[in-house]
């Protein structure tokens, strides 16, 4: 099959791992692991001892969270299942080097908005009987994190997360905070899903990390405040070869979706929003232009190129919408015009050049 | 549809998560020890739609019924509109000790459903049990993948496992859709296949086929005379492409601003005036370029 062959490159390409050594457990090993709490010591030995001060402290000891499929998947439907609303689970997983791998994760009955999702004793019950259940079906992970929901509005901390998960952190740390985003997930057709875990309190980051994110003009000033108290790490996703196969089978079952529905439409109201929330940006950015010359801030941090990251955003999406519809155009609609070859063409031009803006300047 | 008995769609979640469980089996059962697990959905009459899943042990030879309950009770707290459908196991096909589990559950719902993984030919089989005189008869079942929006875009995600921030939406979203066309190009080249070789005489004429064949021919082309369609087509091309055209108007009016800023800095320095220069070019020489690129591009958007 020409598909299989050229889906198997593909992954080739794009270093996928499929050893499926990763589902096997060894308890001594992750009980090891978490008696020498390697994530602390740098931290802890830099604060004693303060001839070490020289240096630098290295509390951003995890780098890498791996998500299995089956995880990913149960906590994308969960956050789509509670749209408009947050929702929250727990992920079980292990420790390997300064990569978190979740294996699996499981939905608590808590659901709220932004400052109601925070587990209650009610939740803690649930907790425990869930994991005792776990350990006798093969699942003997233990709970590595929490994730919850942000619908539409991005995948960063907020201030009450950021309480949240620092607490966590001193508790029972090894934690990590991931968050999901249903709405954009939708809109951009590919899962918008960040992990985080926050700073030790009082640590500085020696430069602030900008997220390349496009947050709402509402939420700004929540993210702004407590955007230097946490970092993200790095996602990637592994399955089984199992896994594999099943897919394959899956996709030939559905891929008639793909052709058959149109971002443009779908996405309407998504976009509106969107787009109502960049006028703010860009009302925002005018207003600070009249200041010019008072203390101005870094240019990737102005106004003016936060409005130029939302716009370019929605551009991509709306092109990437059009090049699938002036695909099916000429599939279905045309007979041999290569007219159509180079629109599409443009529209790819346009979108590799909207994308990587941002980068240049 | 072979069997009129039942509708049954199945959503990828279960798939995956039966997979999961029979990959787990292997590494952390050590290979022994089955594969069951219980099936959470929707039954509506005749149509039934498998959402979730769950992993369930033995006692014994026995279903360990108390561990059923407890876990379907805490994901009822959490899903309270799915009710236990069925259950799956691994198998190619169904065992005596099946019938005994199968029985069990009887206790949870009226007809359960059983589905069975065949990890080896990675096929799915669903079977609707039957009581016949004290047996239970079981009778594999057609079923179709359900997907919704966002299980497509996961699966999609999963299958392609390119979540590293830096790869682009263009490149996932162009591969997406050419895989589709490939599998397109697949189903049409089948049909003419069949065609070609009804023409040689070398394949039997089935009239049912050829009257869906031609059914297929005449969608085609689907909606090139329709004024409605071509118009909102039009309509909605266009307003992609102005906003794509705003996006750029407001990345030029960002490096114009910011070669502003950059003259600002240069003049109010009180530097020689060879420095000046010097500075003021190599600063201000980024700045210039983009807007160069951009001007170029824009009149190669302004070409047809």
């Amino acid at each position: 099959m020409d598909s299989a062959v050229a889906m198997k490159t593909f992954d080739l390409e794009n270093d996928v791992e499929q050893i499926d050594q990763v589902y096997s457990y060894d308890e001594d090993a992750q009980r090891e692991i978490n008696n020498k709490r390697p994530w602390r010591q740098e931290w802890v030995v830099v604060r004693v001892n303060p001839l070490l001060l020289q240096r630098p402290p290295s509390p951003h000891y995890f780098k890498r969270v791996k998500i299995s499929s089956v995880a990913l998947i149960k906590m994308v439907l969960h956050a789509r299942s509670g749209v408009p609303y947050e929702v929250m689970g727990l992920m079980q997983g292990k420790l390997e080097g300064d990569t978190m791998i979740i294996m699996d994760a499981f939905a608590l009955p808590v659901q709220g908005t932004e400052t109601r999702v925070n587990a209650s004793n009610e939740a803690n019950e649930f907790m425990v009987n869930w994991l005792n259940g776990s350990k006798s079906v093969n699942k003997p992970e233990n709970a590595l994190g929490w994730y919850h929901s942000h619908p539409g509005y991005g995948c960063w901390l907020s201030g009450i997360d950021v309480g949240t998960q620092s607490t966590n952190q001193m508790f029972q740390d090894p934690w990590v905070a991931v968050v999901i985003d249903p709405n954009r997930t939708i809109s951009a057709g590919r899962v918008d899903i960040g992990a985080f875990r926050t700073y030790p309190e009082g640590y500085k980051p020696p430069t602030s990390t900008s997220l390349d994110q496009n947050i709402p003009q509402s939420k700004i000033e929540d993210f702004g405040v407590h955007a230097n108290a946490y970092y993200q790490l790095e996602v990637s996703i592994f399955k089984s070869s199992l896994d594999n196969k099943v897919l394959d089978l899956l996709w030939s079952k559905y891929w008639v979706n793909t052709l058959a529905q149109s971002n443009l439409i779908t996405n309407r109201a998504y976009l509106t929003d969107q787009i109502t929330d960049l006028q703010a940006k860009l009302k925002e950015a005018e207003v600070g232009l009249y200041a010019r010359g008072s203390a101005e801030k870094a240019d990737d941090d102005s106004g003016l190129a936060k409005a130029v990251r939302s716009s370019n955003r929605i551009a991509v999406e709306g092109q990437l919408g059009l090049i699938s519809q002036m695909a099916k155009d000429a599939l279905f609609n045309r007979k041999g015009c290569s007219d159509h070859d180079h629109k599409i063409s443009t529209s790819a031009e346009t979108v590799s050049q909207l994308g990587t803006e941002p980068m240049q300047m | 549809m072979s069997n009129k008995e039942a509708e049954i769609s199945i959503h990828p979640l279960p798939v995956l998560n039966i997979s999961d469980h029979c990959t787990r089996t292997k590494w952390i059962g050590g290979g022994s020890g089955v594969t069951i697990g219980a099936l959470l959905g929707v039954q509506s009459g005749r149509v039934v739609e498998v959402v979730n899943s769950f992993e369930l042990k033995l006692n014994g030879n026995e279903l360990d019924t108390e561990y059923l309950s407890s876990r379907l009770e805490l994901f009822k707290q959490v899903f309270p509109e799915f009710e236990l459908i069925g259950w799956y196991t691994q198998g190619s096909s169904v065992e005596e000790t099946d019938t005994n589990i199968h029985k069990e559950l009887y206790k949870y719902t009226e007809s359960p459903l059983l589905l069975l993984m065949d990890t080896q030919s990675t096929n799915i089989q669903p079977y609707l049990s039957v009581f016949d005189v004290d047996n239970i008869k079981f009778i594999a079942s057609d079923y179709s993948i359900q997907t919704t929006d966002i299980e497509r875009i996961t699966v999609d995600d999963i299958h392609k496992s390119n979540h590293d921030a830096h790869s682009s939406s263009l490149k996932s979203g162009l591969n997406t859709q050419i895989n589709a066309i490939k599998l397109l190009s697949q189903r049409v080249d089948v049909i003419l296949n069949y065609l070609r070789k009804l023409e040689k005489g070398e394949a039997a004429r089935d009239n049912e086929i050829i009257s869906m064949i031609h059914n297929i021919h005449l969608q085609l082309p689907a909606s090139a005379e329709n004024q409605d369609f071509n118009k909102e087509f039009i309509v909605e091309s266009n307003d992609t492409q102005v906003t794509t055209l705003l996006a750029s108007l407001t990345s030029s009016t960002h490096s114009l601003n910011t070669l502003i800023n950059k003259f600002g800095v240069t003049n109010n320095s009180h530097q020689s005036l060879e420095d000046h220069i010097n500075t003021g070019m190599t600063m201000s020489q980024p700045s210039h370029q983009a807007i160069k690129a951009r001007l170029n591009r824009k009149t190669m958007r302004g070409r047809p």
